[in-house]
């Protein structure tokens, strides 16, 4: 039996008296694929910069943790042979890989730096690229990382990570912000990858399809420690800790729950007609029309860049250059929507939690919704608007900063809910969300669906989600809409071929799909 | 890009046409008379003033001597300096030279030792030699500059003897060969220079120091040292060129300075600069001097704070892509 | 993972605020109180040459200057002139170069425009220059003229400083949703808004007044500081140095609170800078 590549034994890491990661072991044989998973907050990361002896300065490891890479004790090694050792042995893509490039190298200088740290070898880079997805390689050389999109930012990570055929692949969330037909296609290009390459991988995600696809053993962490480690066909049929079940039951399957018909008949509460955005020379919407009733629940979905934002945005008559009509109440909006409608229709920004005003408390974000529209606002009102979305009344009193997404997520939620809408537009709130997280979301918008009646439109980025927050799916490509149907024939006969892509990768991201070796 | 530096170039003609303009009203406005001023300055003869006075109309009305001014611009001269005796381009010519070795001295000398001070506390942020220097270049930037002045001519010059403390040259200093007189003009050279650097140092080094630390926490940061950059290569590679920022802005905003002298310092230590120049030209109503001098000085800070943003760009690709101004 | 709100930071803890406050409120107090019972004339010249260029004994605390007047006393009148300079500039930057940058950065086009074109203008006549220029109108200056005079010279940076802060809020999500809730300008301006604002214009301020300290002085050394025989820091400073003596207790007298004061106000502006932005504590 060969040493193994990674051996963690008793992994602690500290912060100021807390502790953040508590008697963590397990190993890594060489060649061997290890997918660690958990919530938000459950540790995974610090474990993976651990390895790495790259933790923030102001966290520390335990004396009596023990970590052996290839042989060598961490604790050997000296500062002055970090730098060397850890060029010798990783390739790492962190967590939002776009903002961890170098934002003022372009593609090919960093590719450059990183051979130039590491003379012996290195890969034709181009070839790399290729190899990693991205058609036409040579024209991504000379890009910034600013000007890749979300997906190719991925990839390009990845190969420059591959550059110097590294002992161990680290990857950190490297499908989480990707919507589902881009995820599968990373899947099938790590796969090619690991081939080729035979490296070890140590795959961080909460993304439990990629993670049982692709990985020998799967690891879970919740709150700092290792609940349970087994092999990963094991683990998915029969997880014994709380913490993988809970995991595996918040995954999105594509069943419909149990459908709440909403009336669509009588007059529609909102209706758009020839809709169009255009910028410059190109359309980011093309003429859509549609039409919402009360009560409705719609979701939009389609590949990135296909206009679901732009549409919520002119919606909202949140996009200057938005041409067209819309109606609400049977009344024609103008370009500038009045107060009293603003307060109707509420509007919830991907990544809610930038929506709120980092220098004043939650109490105060949510006061200020309602003084808007000079609605003043007691205590008890604002403990029980928290109340309404599960947050503890204690969060009143918090900065944003000091909230997790999730929260940041309800509290937007709440905020919106204060001035009691008719209609609520969600873009994109469950991205980057780990499952337990988003289905507390979903969970929590359709309860509120059901006691307030309030109709909800929902930019969705992955087909899978539709089910829970939607009977309605629109299907959006490259700015237009190709269509408009119930949440069941979407699922049962999809009638485009991009609604059929897109219902394909919900499939295939499912965790009843058999996992291909 | 051409649109970019067209329309700086024309920015730093009205910009720097209004200035003057302003400046000019203004000395003429102020109480005092210029010929009073001219018959002090025994230096120019009395045909000459004659025919000054008429040729420049200086017993006119302001608006008159102002057009009379700007078509001498136009014409490429910059009239004669009632304050000085000389054309106002010579007096410009034979002063600007001191003020730029000057003011290139302390500017030159306080990024170098602004970065290398700024580095030294980064690196060792939070621990007692970062707090130490912190609260030297607070003193130092706190410090009032004719305080330093005079404390310099106080003690290094007048308790000690060491430097000179006034004028650029000895007065014997024309008869000595080159290489004493390069030495001499480096003596009477060090001690306004030492008074610019201590402050200019001190604003170099905050602002660098802050901008350094902004950039450590950063994900990229990180990221390089996962791919075993070693320390030495992160700060010359790319912490440095990161957080240049702020050297770029500095530089951009003391660029005119090279021109516009630093006054007070000038005065005090009596260094024949365009400081100088400038405050006897106010002092005698000589609106056509100091006029020129805003002039100069305003078109370089445009050429400066154009220089900068260029700079920015090639360093930082991001803002390549935003809309220019 | 998010940081815990029971490890926020007091903003007291950052002792350069209190450090700071501490000195200028020693400074006030003892130019106010101490004459109350210090009994001599800061102008009273009993024997200007005889007593001339004293060090300090019992008779005179901190010795005598060039007319034979007595330091200490002119050393706490100067005290509240020279931080009523200081006050003064520092309260005309402050309310000029806010609104200024205010307007300029809400509205935009070409109130923006014009705005900031004067401002350009202003900034590119050296700042130095300028204050020889306008304060060559008067023959004899009041520290209340040097004050506004100074004040309005320096109003021009906190300008810059503000827009730019309103121009990168009007973009920033926490608007943009404020406005998608119905909220109006003027409730956008005062709630989330003015607290930047108001921050930008306090550290600018603070170094308002620093910057008026130092120049105070400085124009002294070039002769044009406040009329003689008013007693101030700056006037104190430069009478002590002459071609062939230093006389030391004189200097001291006036730099040390000079070089105090100035640090105060800069240590101030520094906690500013990390006191009013939550994230930082």
């Amino acid at each position: 039996m060969t040493a193994p590549m990674i051996d963690v034994q008793g992994l602690t890491i500290r912060a100021a008296g807390r502790v953040l990661v508590s008697d963590v072991s397990f190993s890594v044989a060489r060649e061997q694929t290890v997918a660690i998973i958990g919530a938000s907050g459950s540790g995974k990361t610090l474990t993976a910069r651990a390895l790495l002896d790259l933790l923030p300065t102001d966290l520390s490891r335990d004396a009596a943790s023990r970590i052996v890479i290839e042989g060598r004790d961490l604790g050997t090694i000296t500062p002055a042979q970090r730098p060397d050792w850890r060029r010798r042995t990783f390739g790492v893509v962190p967590t939002a890989v776009q903002s961890a490039l170098d934002p003022v190298r372009s593609v090919r200088e960093q590719a450059q730096l990183i051979a130039a740290l590491t003379p012996e070898r290195h890969d034709e880079f181009e070839a790399l690229l290729a190899t990693v997805g991205l058609a036409a390689p040579a024209r991504y050389l000379d890009r910034y990382p600013h000007q890749l999109s979300g997906g190719e930012a991925q990839r390009v990570g990845l190969a420059l990570a591959l550059l110097r055929q590294p002992q161990v692949l680290l990857l950190d969330e490297l499908t989480t912000a990707l919507d589902a037909i881009s995820r599968g296609a990373l899947l099938t290009t790590l796969r090619r990858v690991r081939e080729q390459q035979r490296t070890t991988m140590l795959l961080i995600t909460h993304d439990l399809d990629v993670a049982f696809a692709l990985a020998d053993t799967v690891l879970t962490m919740d709150a700092g420690r290792m609940v349970e480690c087994a092999a990963s066909a094991t683990l998915r049929r029969a997880p014994q800790s709380a913490a993988t079940q809970a995991l595996i039951a918040a995954w999105p399957t594509l069943d419909a729950p149990a459908q709440i018909t909403t009336p669509t008949t009588g007059p529609p509460l909102l209706r758009a007609e020839a809709l169009r955005v255009r910028f410059g020379a190109v359309d980011a919407l093309a003429a859509t029309s549609f039409t919402l009733h009360a009560g409705e629940r719609t979701a939009i979905v389609g590949p990135s860049g296909s206009g679901k934002s732009t549409l919520l945005r002119a919606l909202l008559g949140l996009e200057p250059r938005a041409q067209g009509a819309v109606w609400f109440d049977g009344a024609r909006l103008g370009a500038a929507r009045s107060r009293r409608w603003r307060q109707q229709v509420q509007w919830l920004m991907q990544h809610a939690g930038r929506s709120l005003d980092p220098r004043l408390r939650v109490a105060r974000s949510l006061a200020e919704a309602r003084a808007a529209h000079d609605l003043t606002t007691t205590p008890e009102q604002v403990a029980q608007s928290l109340a309404a979305v599960e947050l503890d009344p204690s969060i009143a009193d918090r900065y944003p900063h000091e909230l997790s997404t999730g929260q940041c997520q309800r509290v937007a939620i709440a905020r919106a809910l204060a001035l009691e809408p008719r209609v609520l537009m969600l873009d994109e709130p469950l991205t980057g969300l780990d499952p337990v997280t988003a289905a507390g979301i979903t969970r929590l918008l359709a309860r509120l669906h059901a006691r307030t009646g309030v109709a909800v439109v929902t930019v969705l980025h992955d087909l899978a989600f539709a089910p829970q927050v939607a009977d309605r799916v629109l299907v959006l490509d490259q700015g237009t809409l190709v269509e408009d149907a119930p949440l069941a024939t979407i699922i049962a006969a999809p009638t485009h071929p991009v609604s059929r892509q897109l219902y394909d990768a919900a499939r295939a991201a499912t965790l009843s799909a058999p996992s291909s070796a | 890009m051409r649109t970019f530096l067209l329309r700086r170039l024309a920015r730093a003609v009205v910009v720097s046409g209004l200035a003057a303009s302003a400046t000019f009203a203004l000395i003429l406005a102020a109480p005092g008379d210029p010929m009073s001023a001219i018959l002090d300055a025994g230096s120019i003869d009395e045909a000459t003033r004659e025919q000054w006075r008429a040729q420049w109309a200086l017993d006119r009305s302001g608006p008159v001597r102002y057009v009379a001014w700007v078509s001498a611009v136009a014409r490429g001269e910059l009239g004669p300096s009632i304050a000085v005796g000389t054309p106002v381009s010579q007096a410009i010519a034979a002063a600007l030279p001191y003020t730029a070795l000057l003011m290139g001295t302390a500017i030159l000398l306080s990024l170098v030792l602004g970065v290398v001070i700024a580095v030294v506390q980064a690196r060792a942020a939070g621990r007692p030699r970062d707090r130490l220097l912190n609260t030297v270049m607070v003193a130092a930037v706190a410090a009032p500059e004719a305080g330093v002045a005079f404390a310099l001519i106080g003690l290094v010059a007048v308790s000690w003897g060491v430097l000179p403390a006034s004028g650029a040259h000895q007065i014997d200093a024309e008869t000595w060969g080159w290489g004493w007189r390069v030495a001499d003009l480096l003596t009477h050279l060090a001690l306004p220079a030492a008074t610019l650097t201590v402050a200019g140092t001190a604003v170099v080094a905050r602002h660098q120091r802050a901008a350094l630390l902004a950039v450590l926490p950063e994900d990229f940061v990180t990221l390089w040292r996962a791919r075993g950059m070693p320390e030495g290569a992160l700060w010359r590679r790319v912490l440095l060129r990161h957080a240049a920022a702020p050297v770029i802005t500095l530089f951009g905003l003391a660029f005119p300075a090279l021109v516009g002298g630093a006054v007070i310092v000038e005065r005090i230590f009596a260094w024949p600069g365009m400081g100088t120049l400038v405050a006897t030209g106010v002092a005698r109503r000589d609106a056509p001097l100091v006029a020129s001098c805003v002039a100069l000085t305003a078109l370089l800070v445009v050429l400066g704070s154009t220089l900068a943003d260029l700079l920015h760009r090639t360093l930082d690709p991001r803002l390549r892509d935003a809309d220019a101004d | 993972m998010p940081p815990d709100p029971a490890t926020r930071a007091s903003p007291w803890r950052d002792r350069r605020l209190p450090l700071g406050v501490a000195t200028l409120a020693a400074l006030a107090i003892a130019g106010l109180v101490v004459p109350l019972f210090y009994g001599i004339d800061p102008n009273a010249m009993p024997d200007p040459v005889g007593l001339a260029w004293r060090a300090p004994s019992a008779a005179h605390w901190l010795g005598t200057d060039a007319l034979g007047r007595d330091v200490l006393a002119r050393l706490l009148a100067g005290t509240r002139v020279s931080l009523g300079v200081a006050l003064l500039a520092s309260a005309v930057a402050f309310v000029v170069g806010t609104l200024w940058g205010l307007v300029a950065g809400w509205r935009g086009g070409i109130v923006d425009t014009v705005l900031m074109g004067i401002v350009d203008t202003l900034l590119a006549i050296p700042r130095v220059l300028l204050l020889l220029i306008i304060l060559g109108f008067w023959e004899a200056r009041s520290a209340l003229v040097v004050g506004v005079i100074l004040g309005l010279t320096d109003w021009m940076r906190t300008s810059r400083l503000v827009r730019a802060d309103v121009r990168a809020a009007r973009t920033a999500p926490w608007i943009v949703a404020a406005r998608a809730i119905g909220a109006s300008d003027a409730r956008i301006l005062r709630v989330h808004l003015l607290p930047v604002v108001l921050r930008q214009a306090a550290i600018a301020a603070a170094l308002a007044a620093a910057h008026a300290l130092m120049l105070e002085a400085g124009l002294a050394a070039i002769g044009l500081g406040i009329a003689v025989p008013q007693a101030s820091w700056g006037t104190m400073l430069v009478t002590a140095v002459t071609e062939v003596s230093f006389y030391w207790w004189l200097f001291a007298a006036a730099a040390v609170p000079l070089f105090a004061a100035s640090a105060a106000c800069v240590a101030i502006s520094d906690a500013a800078r990390t006191l009013l932005d939550p994230r930082a504590r």
